[in-house]
């Protein structure tokens, strides 16, 4: 299979594209959307900063599948060399057989493939940090095959993958009872959690194999979930009875918000794990003006924990919300998922254009003011309504 | 050697945790090698030894030996920075540094002249420029200033900047609350080949590069793509045109003649991209 054989426009000349042909828009950037015209210009976001590589460029978004040199990367603990012919992943723990793997011995397993969004947690918290996401196609073996044959005991309530990437922690630092102790990275989740069926140790990315910077040779991916749950360079699966509580599951990526109960806001803390219902606005394109007024458009990305996504409306300026159109192709349950929107003429002047996602169950991606996200007070876990401002001249 | 890092220590800054990310894209490399440098032959200096005007020594392969006589016979140079845009290897960035894709003004190009006989003192007017972070930007990206000049670094944004390099004979990082500034003091030229690279390490997409002269004869051109040198001593110049931000780097061989204006426009293409794609 080529992935560079056809670009996104000849797919929709043809008309032949499909979630299994989805790969084919890995490559070509012609740094359009599908709707998109060559006559469209771009219009600039207004207040943003620039677009960097190692990130993705929301207004020249023409892949569904993300580029390479688009793809982020978040590290905590430092990494050293791996070698793919000695790496070996170990199940252990709370397991009837544990088991030790080469990543030959990996690869001979049978392989699958996953698409999946993959969004950092703290991505969308302020404009300086709002492309932290890509889309991909995961290779690799199934998570759960592997556990069913090491025979998790009964008393396993939790799962920790932890990485090869080392660091010494201090705990209570500052106190008397300060400790300092070097671990490893680690996530974990319950049992039940990773017996869904679709959680995938994976050694490619779109058909080529894992880039170090994000992971390689082997990755934890989690459908549906938040970045710092895939756990790359991963070393090491272990069943346990008890909460692991390593610094990334039981202090940071913790979200603290305020709940209503009652007359009362409690604030409540929990790890940061599914991912949260989402949508932006990638671009705003123009036509020349027309009788003063200009044509415009816009499109955008919507994505959530695989939850499906009902709909997206759009809303420029005080006026209604108005629903967009989501692209039927490609699509897959754990990926983003295109839309489009006619704005219709708009005025000459400064406009704001902010979108929404609804899923299938009614809930609506929270604005700035709502609760979730104003009562929130920590970084992670960022999906409100991103307002973006143009400014459209005659 | 005229290294004084005791007069500028480095202000050292802790970071609070969920900064300490490894971001790949941040100053990238933090090496010489994904550097532009300048399309000529020479050989690197060694950097440690050098507090002269790094541009004129790089030079002087190139241009020395047809430098001009001792004449204070000047001239002028003048044109315009363009790049043509390739379809198969499309510059996704450029829509920040070209306005018009037809026509191809290249803003925010470095654009400087070299030759030993820069390397004499030539008159120039301190400066003291401004770098905003704005919108999670250093604004302007992209700064050249004449060795001692002092360049004010300020934060319009409503969170915590930082502004840090690890080149140069002064690192620094520092940190800089709204509206707050913090003043540096560039004591050496590193000319067009050695950049001080800044950026922020909160926000590791934040960047900016600082070219640092010996001489007065530098320029980072605006939208209409133009530059212009005036009282240029005549004679043979390499003439360096660095666009950081697309990774783009092409040189050539401009003579001044006296009482002349001379005519330059260039045109890059991604054929001039250092290395790899911007």
């Amino acid at each position: 299979m080529s992935f560079h054989s056809k670009t996104r426009r000849e797919f929709l000349r043809d008309g032949t594209i499909s979630a299994g042909a989805a790969v084919a828009w890995l490559s070509n950037p012609d740094l359009l959307f599908p709707d998109q015209t060559d006559q469209e210009e771009l219009v600039p976001f207004l207040n943003m900063p620039r677009a960097r590589p190692g990130m993705l460029d929301w207004e020249t978004l023409d892949s569904w599948l993300t580029p390479q040199e688009q793809v982020f990367t978040v590290s905590h603990y430092p990494v050293p060399p791996i070698d793919e012919r000695t790496h070996e992943i170990e199940i252990a723990g709370l397991v009837k057989n544990p088991r030790t793997l080469t990543m030959e011995e990996l690869k001979a397993q049978p392989h699958d493939d996953q698409f999946m969004t993959l969004e950092c947690s703290g991505n969308g918290h302020n404009k300086g940090f709002m492309a932290a996401i890509y889309n991909s196609r995961w290779t690799g073996t199934r998570l759960w095959p592997l556990l069913e044959e090491c025979e998790i005991l009964p008393e396993a309530t939790e799962i920790v993958f932890f990485g090869i990437d080392r660091k010494v922690e201090t705990l209570r630092r500052g106190s008397r009872l300060e400790l300092k102790v070097e671990v490893p990275f680690g996530r974990s989740m319950s049992v039940a959690d990773a017996r869904k069926k679709n959680l995938l140790l994976a050694w490619n990315r779109n058909g080529e194999p894992i880039a170090r910077r994000n992971g390689a040779p082997l990755r934890l991916i989690v459908p549906g979930w938040y970045g710092v749950t895939n756990v790359k360079w991963l070393k090491r699966i272990e069943l346990r009875d008890r909460r692991y509580m390593g610094r990334y599951m039981g202090r940071d990526y913790v979200t603290v918000r305020g709940e209503r109960q009652g007359n009362e806001v409690v604030f409540v803390e929990s790890s940061v794990t599914r991912m949260n219902l989402k949508s932006i606005v990638a671009r705003v394109t123009r036509l020349p003006s027309q009788n003063g007024m200009i044509p415009t458009k816009a499109y955008g990305a919507t994505w959530s924990d695989g939850t499906e996504v009902d709909a997206v409306e759009v809303k420029v300026d005080n006026g209604p919300w108005v629903k967009a159109r989501l692209d039927e192709e490609p699509r897959a349950q754990f990926s983003w998922r295109f839309f489009s929107i006619d704005l219709g003429l708009l005025a000459p002047g400064p406009h704001v254009v902010i979108s929404r996602a609804i899923d299938v169950n009614g809930k609506i991606q929270p604005s700035a003011s709502d609760d979730e996200i104003a009562l929130k007070r920590t970084y992670w876990e960022a999906n409100q309504q991103w307002p973006r401002e143009i400014d459209l001249e005659t | 050697m005229l290294i004084h890092k005791k007069l500028y220590p480095i202000q050292r800054v802790r970071q609070p945790w969920y900064f300490t990310l490894i971001l790949w894209w941040i100053l990238p490399g933090c090496s010489q090698e994904n550097q532009p440098q300048p399309a000529t032959k020479d050989s690197q200096p060694n950097q440690t030894a050098v507090t002269n005007d790094q541009t004129a020594k790089d030079g002087a392969a190139a241009a020395d030996e047809t430098t001009a006589g001792e004449t204070l016979e000047t001239g002028s140079l003048e044109g315009v920075i363009y790049y043509d845009s390739d379809p198969a290897r499309q510059w996704r960035y450029s829509r920040y540094y070209i306005q018009s894709r037809s026509t191809g003004e290249l803003a925010e190009a470095v654009v400087a002249l070299r030759n030993t006989r820069l390397l004499q003192q030539q008159p120039y007017e301190a400066s003291e420029p401004v770098i905003d972070q704005r919108d999670y930007r250093f604004i302007p990206e992209t700064l050249a200033i004449h060795v001692g000049d002092r360049v004010k670094f300020t934060n319009a944004d409503t969170v915590l900047h930082n502004v840090m390099t690890r080149d140069g004979i002064d690192p620094f990082s520092v940190n800089i609350g709204t509206d707050g500034s913090y003043m540096h003091l560039f004591r050496r030229a590193g000319g067009i080949s050695r950049p001080i690279r800044i950026g922020c390490i909160f926000h590791g997409a934040m960047r900016s590069w600082i070219y640092v002269f010996a001489h007065p004869y530098f320029h980072v051109t605006q939208r209409d793509g133009s530059f212009s040198f005036q009282d240029v001593p005549a004679g043979e110049y390499n003439f360096d045109i660095v666009h950081p931000a697309g990774n783009l780097s092409t040189n050539q061989v401009v003579t001044i003649r006296p009482g002349e204006t001379t005519k330059l426009d260039v045109r890059l293409s991604p054929d001039d991209l250092r290395k790899g794609t911007p």
